[in-house]
């Protein structure tokens, strides 16, 4: 009977490890948006592609920029510049659109140009202060610290929420 | 898992098996003595009765075995029907219905006792022979539980055959020298596993990684995940954690599936994957694996056939006419190798693939006149202008192929209506006869579900406020039985679907006057309105003939929704009445929702499609033969005052075409009503594959859809009924 209880308290523990390690670690995707890296969930992001011909659509919000096909999807596409009110940049080389899920649907992020995955421990994350970046602390999850360098961990269901625009 | 797939089968089984039910009642109201039908109501229930045991649904256990008892009392002629136990049993078939429903939703809380004990008293009615049949059901569930237990026996010695096999294993040295390291115990242990499961494959996927991807850990990332979707990762070289640090652009994976090769393979390829091998490992076990996996499977095997049994040995117990039982049986068989049953995304799914070759077809035709402008007319261009015929007959084949599996015949819906219209006359006192003709005329299953509940409201109607009462009828000297008439029959690509009834029609007088009294018109229209006009105020928002709302056909959705339905499936709705005589309320629906033919059009530099169901004319007009009435443009063709809309200003595109000294206007219709679209110039005819913006991000009014071109860009798909309506309100 003990030798059972011990086991079993010793399977427990290495659950609760393994939970707390996944649990501690943010995978991220990081992109650059004028000067600022941005980080978003790995899980979330379908693919990354090179700028091509966007269809506008009329009377719709002006971050939005229109739509593309993506292998025979049309997909929306936002401008995450203009969503977060950051002066509008033309469109260079590295300029790219994540095509991330959000909530079921799959839209683009145009930014400026994807940097990398990283593995982020949870430890090094803060919560958002006020204004970070010149962007609205609504949209963001946390802030990440790597080397230095500021990570700005976004919140995505924000971004495609449209009652969010009046700001 | 395979009791999902058993109750989604029970569920197929049984709307089919509730049908039937519903027709043989409603044909044993019109002869209650047809030993044939009765015969065919005992055997549903019956069924009934043994999937919902099978599968648990004890509600509907009870009903459907309250039901069988009764008609097999009647079978033996012990019992004669009468049409007040068949309103019972309608009202049990309502809460076997709603049982159904349970299924989906999820919340098991009808309430069944009412129904039950109306059907029981019809039963107490009757002798009971019922005991006998309790003990036998008794009898059956003993047999369930030793089954159980034989099963629960038969897992056990799975598992130990398999830690004997699992030291056995040797072989396998193919595996790691396809993974290019050597494999740990644990992963030749879980190699094995899977070798020994017959369901599943073993599979080795070599992807590598073309330079141009932008972030290959990314890349890697996905790769691994959908690898985790398809099944149980093994193993990999590189490692899953190694990934990060180290960007490898070679990954080979090891792991297992029940999927085949091709479906992997398919969600593997990757615009980024530069070459991808995916290997069946499995195909080739160890020679002494497969011997000792024969004896292993039989023991699981068995048990898993044997839950059936009971469901034979039940029938062969209840139904005292053995031979007809067997004789049904053969026929489902021979029913079911000729036809599948298929889930309707996978066919949604390959009509979107047919979709992209049509697409891509377009395309090939653009780069053929490309290449013919620079090359000219050499035998090679000639050559591709062959090919690509040939590539646009077999995709115009295939596409009509996969449209004709989503075509269902509209009896799905039809079948429906000889109950309600029986309820309904029966509440309401009248003598009416539904006749209906073309029920096997086929439409796209979506356009079926969405026409469902505006075909039930216009039946409704009909029943309601067309057909006058018995004493009316005779009052005018008509047939004491009033008849509803649908029918259904293809015109083109159209579907064509009538409602016909000889009530009392439609008083264009009464109607103006209301409709006067709303507010929604002024009375000088009315005077000014014609007959044809004044018939369509009945699709006004907010008008109901009806003096009194009926629970019947006044449930708070009007006509207007009616149109409002027809309008978006981009159909045409009419009617034609006669005071005295009846109505006539034909719709127009085109075939499928999927592909529309449409008109392509420039607007500043955008491609815009009008789909071409609404376009009537192409006009071009001098800039002087625009002018303003109340500060509208319009245009006058044919002595018809038509007002024009500009494309690029509605849609705010920039004011291109506005100094234009000639123009070119698509006028388009919905009923009788046309305007016209400027637009800066006209590309063709083409038909398109709908793509809908379902997005709150791009929803856009006077925007139905996007489609994509030849070239790989967008169009937007014009919404035609809400411009016009736009156009009216304004007026």
């Amino acid at each position: 009977m003990e030798k059972d209880s011990k086991e079993e308290e010793l399977a427990l523990n290495i659950d609760a490890e393994l939970f707390t390690k996944e649990e501690d670690i943010y995978q991220l995707v990081t992109f650059l948006l004028g000067e600022e890296m941005y980080g978003i969930d790995i899980l979330a992001v379908q693919e990354i592609i090179r700028m091509e011909n966007i269809t506008e659509i009329p009377r719709t919000v002006d971050y939005v920029e229109g739509v593309i096909n993506l292998r025979g999807k049309v997909i929306p596409v936002i401008d995450l510049r203009k969503r977060f009110n950051l002066p509008i940049q033309d469109e260079t080389k590295d300029t790219r659109i994540i095509v991330v899920e959000i909530e079921d649907k799959i839209i683009g992020m145009i930014v400026d140009g994807v940097s990398k995955v990283l593995r982020l421990p949870a430890s090094l994350v803060e919560p958002p202060s006020p204004i970070v970046g010149g962007i609205d602390s609504n949209y963001i999850k946390g802030v990440g610290k790597v080397n230095e360098n500021l990570i700005i961990l976004l919140d995505l269901t924000k971004i495609n929420d449209s009652s969010m625009n009046i700001m | 898992m395979s009791f999902e797939i058993d109750i989604q089968d029970f569920i197929d089984e049984a709307e089919e098996q509730i049908r039937i039910l519903n027709d043989g009642l409603l044909s044993l109201e019109k002869d209650k003595t047809n030993e044939e039908i009765i015969n065919e109501v005992f055997r549903a229930a019956h069924t009934l009765k043994g999937g919902s045991g099978l599968v648990g649904f004890d509600k509907m256990t009870e009903l459907t075995h309250s039901l069988e008892s009764i008609f097999d009392l009647i079978r033996d002629k012990k019992f004669a029907l009468e049409s007040e136990h068949l309103d019972v049993m309608f009202e049990v078939l309502d809460v076997l219905m709603e049982l159904m429903g349970e299924v989906d939703s999820g919340v098991f809380n009808t309430d069944i006792s009412i129904v039950s004990d109306k059907l029981k008293g019809i039963l107490a009615q009757t002798e009971d022979p019922n005991k006998k049949k309790k003990k036998k059901k008794k009898a059956e569930k003993e047999l369930v539980t030793e089954i159980d237990s034989v099963v629960a026996e038969g897992l056990d010695s799975q598992l130990e055959e398999t830690e004997v096999l699992e030291l056995q294993a040797i072989g396998g040295d193919n595996i790691s020298e396809f993974i290019g390291t050597a494999l740990s115990v644990e992963e030749r242990m879980a190699v094995d596993r899977v070798c020994a499961d017959a369901d599943l494959n073993l599979y080795g996927v070599d992807v590598k990684i073309g330079d141009d991807c932008d972030v290959i850990s990314l890349f890697m990332f996905m790769i691994f995940n959908k690898a985790k979707e398809l099944g149980d990762l093994i193993m990999s070289n590189p490692k899953e954690d190694d990934l990060e640090e180290d960007e490898m652009s070679e990954v080979k994976i090891l792991f297992s599936s029940i999927v085949s090769e091709d479906v992997i393979k398919n969600e593997l390829v990757m615009p980024e994957v530069e070459s991808i091998t995916i290997k069946n490992l499995d195909l080739a076990p160890d020679p002494m694996l497969k011997a000792t996996e024969e004896p292993l499977i039989s023991p699981i095997l068995e048990p898993k056939i044997e839950p059936e049994l009971p469901v034979i040995a039940k029938e062969e117990i209840n139904t005292e006419e053995k031979s007809k039982a067997p004789a049904k049986e053969v026929e489902q068989k021979r029913k079911l190798s000729t036809t599948i049953r298929v889930d309707s995304q996978k066919i949604d799914g390959l009509l979107n693939t047919a979709g992209e070759l049509v697409i891509n077809k377009a395309r090939f035709v653009q780069l053929e006149s490309d290449l013919e402008k620079v090359f000219g007319r050499i035998p090679k261009v000639g050559e591709l202008k062959e090919t690509i015929s040939q590539l646009m007959r077999i995709t115009n084949e295939m596409q009509e192929g996969i449209m004709q599996l989503r075509m269902v015949p509209i009896d799905q819906v039809f079948s429906k209506f000889p109950r309600v219209v029986r309820d309904l006359s029966r509440k309401l006192d009248k003598k009416i006869n539904l006749v209906i003709k073309g029920k096997d005329t086929e439409l796209d299953k979506s356009v079926v579900e969405e026409i469902s509940d505006p075909l039930m409201h216009l039946i409704r109607n009909s029943v309601d406020h067309g057909i006058e009462t018995v004493t009316d009828r005779r009052a005018a000297g008509k047939k004491e039985e009033g008849t509803v008439f649908l029918n259904a029959y293809h015109q083109g690509s159209s579907i064509i679907i009538e409602i016909k009834d000889d009530g009392k029609g439609i008083d264009i007088e009464v109607l103006k006057s209301k409709a006067i009294s709303k507010g929604l018109i002024m009375e000088s229209d009315a005077a000014a309105m014609s007959d044809k006009e004044a018939v369509n105020l009945i699709f006004l928002p907010g008008f109901s003939t009806a003096k009194e709302l009926s629970d019947l056909s006044g449930r708070g959705v009007g006509m207007d929704v009616v149109k409002k339905n027809v309008d978006r499936l981009n159909g045409v709705i009419e009617v034609i009445t006669e005071k005295g005589r009846g109505t006539v309320l034909t719709i127009k629906l085109p075939l499928t929702l999927a592909i529309i033919s449409t008109l392509l059009t420039r607007v500043t530099k955008a491609v815009y499609a009008i789909p071409l169901v609404n376009v009537i004319s192409i006009e071009e007009v001098s800039k002087s033969e625009i002018y303003k009435i109340a500060n509208k443009e319009a245009i006058r063709i044919r002595n018809e005052v038509i007002n024009i809309l500009r494309l690029d200003e509605i849609f705010q595109l920039g004011n291109d075409n506005r100094n234009k000294d000639r123009v070119q206007v698509v006028i388009v219709g919905m009923a009788e009503h046309r305007i016209g679209f400027v637009v800066d110039g006209l590309i063709g005819e083409q038909e398109v594959v709908i793509k809908s913006l379902d997005n709150s991000l791009v929803d856009s009014p006077g925007i139905a859809g996007a489609s994509i071109l030849g070239d790989g860009n967008v169009a937007l798909i014009v919404d035609v009924s809400t411009l016009i309506e736009r156009v009216l309100q304004e007026l």
